[in-house]
């Protein structure tokens, strides 16, 4: 409902091939599609674990608040958490993982992720997609004790920054994922850091999926320690009737063009 | 489990009670449910065609996609099914060509068609549809669309005008209330308009710009690159009449203005009449009817959809009395 309605009309044309991109489009385009793909990903994984549960089986959660990990490698123990699963059993670990020397590790973290972003389809935006991640989770890897101790220092606002540097890092990365090539991903970027002035004034839409992504980011933010279906389990029959209710009319309200799982083209 | 249960039950009252509210607002403020044309329903209606057995297919744009009375048609041709393939805005030869492809369909086809028509940028105009049809429509498409073809019969609620999103956009933007549309359709795609409040003036205002900016005159286009496509369409109409079909290639009728613009832009003579002549279709014209040719069009090309019964049994008898129907339509 979100990823169709509110985020895809945001980011289409962003993304399209040749489309010409200001400051305030990028970085709009790259919000929305940073909406889109969660709600579009997360809303079919939601759909797939309830239907397993309506058959007796629990699948574990495939999301688990992204968008408020606090660097790159709680960003893919929180994101696509079945692929990042299999990543680290059937890659990362046969690689020889941790087992050796630092560079030997840091070798097996590129590797790792440049395969992931393979895995995602033969083309080099995914590659360079992956590469970005593996690039942030080496940095990460290298200045650890630097980071723990501004954490340290910095308290609850360190995590704060931590969590917005890392969106930040996601969100540039997901140029790379969406981009239908290496010259539209550039320009997007060029046009993201290098302000060219607004040649139009934001749209109503694009507003509104600021708006919902800021919704969305500070939900993360509070369920970030928190499990959703245990949050779920303690409520009272009238306050799950209320989410419910709110739920079912949201879904009936919003009719529309009804767009493909961005996941069914991997 | 009884928590579930209750929390079900308050849910179904709560959310119940709060789309009624809602549906009623804007019933009261004088909105009433249409079903909205879309890329399913025409695919819903493409499938019709190939599994009906023996369907009369209506082809074309505009014209014939708000024209065609289908109780009208039923009631005049028991023996077939009116299936409408016409689409707004866009020539139907990429829909003959499909048809003609399909070794299930063994119809009539009623295609309207004009000078422009089998120009070559007209030719796959609804190529996209064509395609939708055959490589994403799907049978969880079809019960989708046949489910939401009740939801839109029966809730205002059901337009996307009336989505949160939308409502959203038009507060934000201080739209005033949802658009209020002069066309809608039926189930089975047959469309209306109502002139009683439809934009009159504004084809008429679109062709006199265009005109103005060619300095009178559309730009012509050579015989010699109009002809391939009607060359083209000879075996697509000799593969439907191998199957038991056949086509018809009719000319719709228009007046004014409009009608002074298609002579000036396909003289009859020069395009359609040569087209007649060597096409295996059969063929008509509103010119050569005289109820069709002065039928009341008030933008000077589209029928009023009270005038709809009328226009189709003139369009019927037309075909019947020159013997390019049979009797009953079988």
């Amino acid at each position: 409902m979100l990823a169709d309605s509110v985020f895809a009309p945001v980011v289409d044309p962003v993304f399209k091939a040749g489309a010409s991109v200001d400051t305030a489009a990028a970085w709009t385009g790259t919000i929305a599609f940073a909406g889109q793909i969660f709600c579009d990903f997360a809303g079919y994984s939601t759909c797939a674990i309830g239907c397993a549960a309506m058959l007796g089986f629990w699948l574990p959660d495939n999301f688990r608040a992204p968008y408020a990990a606090v660097g790159f490698s709680d960003f893919w123990r929180r994101w696509h958490v079945s692929l990042s699963t299999w990543l680290r059993d059937y890659l990362y670990v046969p690689l020889g993982g941790n087992r050796g020397s630092r560079l030997f590790t840091l070798r097996n973290l590129m590797l790792t992720m440049l395969l992931g972003g393979l895995w995602h389809g033969a083309a080099w935006t995914f590659v360079a997609w992956g590469a970005f991640h593996g690039l942030m989770l080496v940095g990460e890897r290298l200045s650890r004790p630097l980071l723990e101790r501004a954490a340290t220092m910095l308290g609850g606002f360190g995590t704060l920054l931590g969590g917005l540097m890392t969106l930040l890092g996601v969100l540039v990365a997901w140029v790379w994922f969406r981009a239908p090539d290496f010259a539209h991903a550039a320009k997007i970027h060029h046009a993201m850091f290098v302000a060219t002035g607004s040649s139009a004034a934001l749209t109503a839409e694009a507003k509104i999926a600021l708006v919902v992504f800021g919704l969305l980011w500070l939900m993360h933010w509070l369920l970030r320690h928190h499990d959703l279906r245990r949050w779920l389990r303690q409520r009272n029959a009238l306050s799950l009737g209320v989410i419910w209710a709110i739920l079912a009319v949201a879904i009936v309200l919003s009719p529309g063009v009804s767009r493909a799982f961005i996941y069914f083209q991997f | 489990m009884r928590r579930a249960l209750t929390a079900l039950a308050i849910a179904l009252v709560l959310a119940g009670s709060a789309l009624y509210a809602v549906e009623r607002h804007w019933r009261a403020r004088g909105y009433t449910p249409i079903i909205v044309d879309a890329p399913d329903l025409w695919a819903l209606q493409r499938a019709k065609a190939s599994s009906a057995g023996r369907a009369i297919v209506f082809l074309g744009a505009s014209r014939t996609l708000y024209a065609i009375d289908r109780a009208t048609v039923r009631a005049r041709l028991p023996g077939v099914e009116p299936v409408m393939l016409a689409m707004d805005g866009r020539y139907p030869l990429a829909t003959l060509r499909d048809l003609a492809g399909d070794a299930d369909f063994r119809g009539i086809v009623v295609c309207d068609i004009d000078g422009a028509g089998f120009a070559a940028p007209s030719l796959d105009m609804q190529q996209p549809e064509v395609d939708y049809y055959h490589h994403e429509f799907s049978p969880s498409r079809a019960l989708h669309r046949i489910l939401l073809n009740h939801w839109q019969r029966h809730a205002v609620i059901a337009r996307s005008d009336f989505s949160l999103l939308r409502s959203a956009v038009r507060r934000w933007n201080n739209e005033g209330e949802p658009f209020r549309p002069q066309q809608w359709f039926d189930r089975r795609r047959f469309g209306n308009i109502d002139y009683e409040f439809a934009d009159r003036e504004g084809q008429k205002r679109a062709l006199r710009e265009n005109l103005d900016r060619h300095g009178g005159h559309l730009p012509r286009v050579a015989f010699d690159a109009w002809w391939p496509q009607v060359e083209a369409s000879h075996a697509w109409v000799r593969a439907i009449q191998v199957r038991g079909g056949d086509v018809v290639f009719y000319a719709s009728p228009t007046s004014g203005l409009r009608r002074w613009v298609e002579e000036d832009w396909f003289p009859r003579k020069e395009y359609w009449d040569r087209m007649v002549a060597a096409t295996p279709a059969k063929t008509l014209h509103a010119l050569d009817v005289p109820a069709l040719r002065d039928f009341p069009l008030p933008d000077e090309s589209h029928i009023d959809y009270r005038q709809k019964p009328a226009y189709t049994n003139a369009l019927i008898d037309a075909l019947l009395e020159r013997g390019l129907l049979a009797p009953g339509g079988g």
